[in-house]
């Protein structure tokens, strides 16, 4: 198989990471990028970014702590070097806290993010709502800056995206040889996965370039996470809603939210807001499998369900689907090596 | 009774404001006059990127690091307060990086947060080998001047602008208490030899992807002559000059040259970004801060002046501790002339 074609499905972080990734693993290989959306139009565009984990129940914690130092390590290098400001990626140093003790003191990636602490006494008198508190240092992907530049690199390696609907991966069995599922919540339909729900998010993205600290209450709900140009207040998680339209009572909610903890929010100007549905699992599907169908086969890496935490994974995952593609690819050659004897 | 002012940078405004704010209802024929030459956002506190942050190498000044940590506290109580983004003030964390191991500052507890930094933040820095993290305050003089002159103006206290050449000048004409709070230019009211020029560059540049302050300290080559990058509420300032005796005013290509090529080697990232601007100010350099009582004969009068001057690079951070001290020696000059009506005590 001279130049194995793949096509990935999908336009999100995890779309664009994984096809990023297979070009790197597998030179020889012809990836298209095939969606109904593209940046500035995803999920991941609702997102703020932020490289703080989401737990996976059913993912074994060792596999979850890999992917988050691999995604990591990438980024610190691109945060640190002149790409940085194009790609999106920049430190941020801020605070997570606690109303009753965190069922964890120091949570499995504590010696990943730079500089975790717990916070001082005088730290936590900004919060008198809370009793305990972390202090670190992280990353943030800024959207739709990080995307943009996923798919510059993409471009310079010849790779094609096409704004295209798929209906059914049997669509692509002629023209591909491997079809990469990194649809997200679109799996839902596309391979009916009844495992993969929503939870909506609606986020409020405000200018207020005063605030440098990001806030997270621990129990997730309300955040402020400063970026490149604006801050994303947050949330809600709503399980099940698949609702993208803003919801105008939530808003207020989440400004008197954050305000709570930030006062001087009340200032901010120029409220923008967004609605994302986050592709949520009891594990991220990062799997391969081979389509059966009237004697074609056609083999499958999927890799979606990141739920919460796509941005913290993106790049761990995405090269363990790389991965999963030399397999596929190996399998095809030993196939079509055996038909040949 | 009159009280002119001399200056109106950070400190002249704020030493108003004290003493208009515990003295004007004691002594309701109290009027303030604030003279300058220079008013926001022409003074040397609105050039300053406005990071609360003293010199690292404490100058063996207790009464100084009271008064940075005075300062601290009194902008981290206003940090809540609706006021706080129209002063200018808010939270910001950083890092500061040294060649070899610094001992601790005299702030370390001041600020929030101080730690050491760890080797997995030092990657970030090449060339340095130890540093510390802490979280501290902006405090803009773009926006505090402003904020200080709307609250003075509210109290019916008066501007005038003008370059005062003596306290001759403002101290005739029932003045009994000059304030002197002119910065670089007290050495022309009063010769003060000790009271040096360090003159500083900035760059300023559009980079709001920076999120931290990081300050490298060169102890060879003395405070602020190493590079630094503060980003505020508009743009980012970079910097690191400090040239003692230097009285220019005018930027210089080497010195932007020199800022330009150490930050982006800093922070490469900065090589992207876009430069809006660049000033030159003169810090008020003095082996100490001069916040003294004087009695000035003037002819056949006797005038009290307050001098509160010589701040260097840490006007912004001391400036309420100074502020307060000046209002204290106010109240002990109003004592002496029975001004405030309270039982006469012992002479102070």
């Amino acid at each position: 198989m001279a130049s194995p074609k793949v096509a990935v499905v999908g336009a999100g972080v995890i779309g664009l990471s994984t096809a990023l990734c297979i070009t790197e693993t597998c030179p020889s290989c012809s990836v298209t990028v095939l969606s109904d959306q593209f940046s500035p139009n995803t999920t991941s565009d609702v997102a703020a970014g932020m490289l703080i984990p989401h737990i996976y129940p059913d993912t074994p914690i060792h596999r979850q702590k890999q992917w988050f130092q691999e995604t990591f390590t990438y980024l610190f290098a691109i945060s640190n070097s002149a790409e940085a400001s194009e790609a999106g990626i920049h430190l941020v140093s801020g605070w997570q806290i606690f109303k009753s003790p965190p069922k964890e003191e120091l949570p499995f990636w504590s010696d990943i993010v730079l500089g975790f602490r717990p916070m001082s006494e005088a730290e936590l008198q900004k919060f008198p709502q809370h009793r305990f508190g972390q202090a670190f240092t992280t990353l943030k992907c800024d959207c739709p800056p990080y995307l943009r530049w996923l798919e510059k690199r993409l471009k310079a390696t010849g790779t094609q995206m096409y704004t295209r609907k798929v209906a059914d991966l049997w669509e692509l069995h002629r023209e591909y040889d491997i079809v990469v599922n990194c649809t997200g919540m679109g799996a839902h339909q596309l391979v009916g996965d009844e495992q993969l729900f929503p939870v909506r998010g609606q986020v409020l993205k405000v200018h207020a370039p005063w605030v440098t600290q990001f806030i997270r209450d621990g129990d997730g709900l309300t955040y402020i996470y400063p970026g490149i140009h604006r801050v994303t207040l947050g949330g809600t998680r709503e399980k099940g809603s698949w609702s993208l339209s803003p919801d105008a009572g939530t808003t207020r909610d989440i400004f008197d939210r954050c305000c709570s903890l930030e006062p001087s929010l009340q200032g901010a100007q120029d409220i923008e807001v967004k609605v994302g549905l986050r592709p949520s699992r009891q594990s991220v599907r990062v799997q391969r499998e081979v389509l059966s169908q009237g004697g074609i086969k056609l083999p499958v890496v999927h890799n979606y369900g990141h739920g919460a935490g796509g941005f913290s994974v993106h790049r761990g995952t995405a090269k363990e689907a790389a991965l999963l593609v030399e397999e596929c690819i190996s399998a095809l050659q030993a196939s079509s090596s055996r038909a040949k004897l | 009774m009159r009280v002119a002012v001399i200056g109106a940078g950070v400190i002249g405004l704020s030493s108003a404001l004290c003493i208009q704010e515990q003295f004007q209802s004691l002594l309701p024929s109290l009027q303030l006059e604030i003279y300058a030459e220079h008013f926001t956002p022409h003074t040397t506190s609105d050039g300053a990127a406005g990071l609360w942050q003293p010199y690292v190498s404490d100058r063996g000044n207790l009464q100084e690091t009271l008064w940075n940590k005075e300062t601290f506290d009194h902008l981290l109580g206003q940090l809540h307060s609706p006021a706080a983004k129209e002063m200018g003030l808010f939270l910001i964390s950083g890092y500061n990086l040294f060649r070899e191991p610094p001992p601790d500052p005299s702030w370390k507890n001041i600020v929030l947060g101080f730690r050491h930094l760890t080797p997995k933040e030092l990657e970030l820095f090449p060339g340095y080998s130890h540093g510390w993290f802490n979280t501290a305050l902006m405090l803009e003089g773009r926006s505090y001047l402003p904020w200080l002159t709307n609250r003075l103006t509210q109290r019916g206290v008066k501007f005038f602008h003008k370059k005062v050449e003596s306290f001759q000048e403002v101290s005739g004409d029932g003045v009994d208490v000059v304030l002197n709070c002119s910065g670089m230019r007290s050495g022309e009211l009063q010769p003060d030899p000790e009271l040096q020029p360090g003159r500083g560059q900035i760059i300023r540049v559009l980079a709001p992807w920076v999120k931290h302050f990081i300050i490298t300290h060169d102890l060879r080559s003395g405070i602020y002559n190493s590079p630094y990058v503060i980003p505020g509420s508009e743009f980012t300032v970079l910097g690191g000059v400090y040239q003692h005796g230097n009285w220019s005013e005018d930027n210089s290509a080497k010195d932007h040259k020199s800022i330009w090529d150490s930050c982006c080697q800093l922070l490469p990232a900065l090589q992207k970004a876009k430069i809006v601007g660049e000033w030159s100010g003169l810090r008020p350099a003095r082996p100490s801060v001069r916040l003294e009582r004087e009695s000035i004969r003037l002819g056949n009068r006797q005038a009290e002046v307050i001098h509160n001057y010589g701040h260097g690079g840490f006007g912004l951070t001391i400036h309420w501790g100074c502020a307060m001290a000046a209002a204290r020696l106010f109240g002990t000059i109003l004592q002496e002339k029975q001004q405030l009506g309270t039982p006469p005590g012992p002479r102070l």
